[in-house]
């Protein structure tokens, strides 16, 4: 029984483990998919930034 | 004691204080210490109504962001009924154009802080030879709560509530009456006049008296070099949470959760060795940290992709170990004093007779050069310590649309100094040319530097009370 158990949540943590990690990547591609999706042009910017040379 | 308009008829009074705000009751409650009877003569009444706050209304002229009417309160107690209570004294380098320096003041500091019931305490940590941290405080002290009680039974300390004063009328120079009413019919007289009415008022009031009377000198500048603490959101940013909080980790409990606009507030002004090689005027940033769930946050890092794609790996890098975070900028700072920001007379009157106030006011190319700076220098700091990049909104770079909001900090139009051409009000704040008129307030700084003006203003009538107890016990 005990055995049993244990596999039960095994089982359980793996697909739990699994969910986390799709539903982080999807979240991560989400956010960062809006953001690549529109061109990025310098026109585009609201924010004068201050950067190094490296930055550009 | 409260006491009714109609008992004044003929009373003699030591000295007058016109404006019960924290000029007017901080110098009358030090008077008092010193047994000295005063008056205070207050427009409005022990609480807020209409019919005294529209003596408010007025004209503006200008790219003035606010009403007049609301930026002020006209009743016991003054502004302070609804002040936001920040609290920092000025810097020793705001003085540069003063008659006084920051050792003329600084005395009255330990009681400013009393009476504000805030600790003195106003840390400062310099996070290079160009930048440095520093602390505010908040003061939750409401002059109405604390002093309506106390004045109401003083022996020394009378107020007329609902009582505003109409016109003066001199002697050699030297004021000896008061008139409450057009028509004359209530004078009062006094050996000391002291204008306590705040920012605008004391301007507009001066005005008037020197419309009716010929003894207030045509060349004092009345209500010009009017200035007000420009503030708004100027810029934006992303960066490492972690590092940031490490990098400008300090001992002031105040910036955290600073008024509650983030996770981290923390507020940042240039070094004298800045303000003087970049020309700019003191400042002071607040510097705001977001969650990562926070608009802020993917609206900035989409702005800076179109501009930096090299920093694209190390933004998303930080995003994953969920050290991202989005930064606003707002800040409060300095506006340079300008003879044509001014406080003149309208052409309508307000319900006692008296010219409504008229404003005129404009942001210099310097004031908007301070917000620039100040942006580049926190950049570069950022940029120097890799804690992530900011960078100015648009609007700071366009003048002529440019419109802040302001602070409610309403300075100078009764300037200080010893020049009558170039000031209205000498070092003991009394007014060139007229022996017996004082004012006192904001309204008397020459340069307004980034502080909030109350903790100063206190400072200054302390010094006042003691003045005017030195002249009293000579005469």
């Amino acid at each position: 029984m005990y055995k049993k158990l244990l596999n039960v949540n095994r089982r359980n943590f793996n697909k739990f483990i699994s969910l986390s990690l799709a539903s982080i990547f999807s979240f991560n591609i989400l956010f960062f998919k809006e953001i690549f999706s529109k061109s990025l042009s310098k026109k585009n910017s609201k924010i004068k930034w201050v950067l190094s040379e490296k930055d550009i | 004691m409260i006491i009714k308009k109609e008992y004044l008829l003929n009373k003699n009074y030591e000295i007058i204080i016109c404006g019960s705000g924290p000029a007017g009751i901080t110098l009358a409650l030090e008077l008092e210490k010193q047994n000295i009877s005063c008056l205070i003569l207050e427009a409005g009444d022990e609480f807020y109504s209409d019919k005294a706050q529209s003596r408010y209304e007025g004209e503006v002229v200008g790219n003035f962001p606010n009403d007049i009417s609301i930026t002020r309160l006209s009743q016991f107690g003054g502004t302070t009924g609804h002040w936001g209570g920040t609290c920092r004294p000025l810097d020793s380098y705001d003085f540069k154009d003063w008659p006084i320096n920051e050792e003329d003041i600084e005395p009255y500091l330990n009681k400013s802080c009393e009476i504000l019931e805030i600790p003195k305490s106003f840390g400062e940590k310099n996070i290079s030879d160009r930048l440095k941290i520093i602390e505010f405080q908040e003061s939750d002290v409401r002059f109405h709560e604390k002093y309506f009680e106390y004045i109401k039974k003083s022996k020394l300390i009378d107020i007329c509530l609902n009582c505003s004063i109409f016109n003066i009328k001199a002697k050699n120079n030297s004021i000896n009456e008061i008139l409450l009413d057009p028509e004359n019919k209530l004078i009062l007289k006094t050996n000391f006049l002291v204008l306590a009415c705040g920012g605008i008022e004391n301007s507009r009031l001066l005005l008037w008296f020197r419309e009716k009377n010929k003894f207030i000198s045509s060349s004092l500048p009345i209500g010009n070099y009017w200035m007000e603490h420009p503030f708004k959101k100027i810029g934006s940013g992303i960066g490492n949470f972690n590092l940031i909080r490490n990098n400008l980790k300090n001992d002031f409990e105040k910036f955290e959760n600073f008024r509650n606009w983030g996770n981290f507030t923390v507020s940042i002004s240039p070094t004298k060795k800045t303000i003087d090689e970049k020309n700019i005027l003191n400042s002071a940033i607040f510097l705001t940290l977001h969650d990562r769930d926070n608009d802020t946050l993917k609206n900035n890092i989409k702005d800076l992709l179109c501009v930096a794609p090299n920093l694209s790996n190390k933004i998303v890098k930080l995003f994953n170990k969920n050290l991202l975070c989005g930064i606003s900028i707002s800040s409060s700072w300095e506006q340079d004093a300008n003879i044509n920001n001014k406080i003149t007379l309208s052409n309508s009157k307000d319900s006692t007779g008296i010219p409504k106030t008229k404003l005129e006011y404009y942001l210099s190319e310097k004031t908007l050069k301070t917000a620039k700076e100040m942006i580049n220098e926190v950049g570069l700091y950022f940029v120097d310590n890799d804690l992530g990049r900011i960078g100015g909104d648009q609007t700071i770079y366009d003048l002529k649309n440019f419109i802040s909001d302001a602070g409610y900090h309403h300075i100078g139009g009764t300037r200080m100094g010893e020049n009558k051409y170039s000031s209205v009000v000498d070092k003991n704040l009394k007014v060139h040319g007229v022996e017996n008129l004082f004012v006192c307030g904001s309204s008397t700084f020459p340069s307004g530097g980034h502080a909030n003006p109350t903790l100063s203003i206190i400072q200054l009538s302390l010094r006042l009370a003691n003045h005017l107890a030195k002249k009293i016990n000579i005469l």
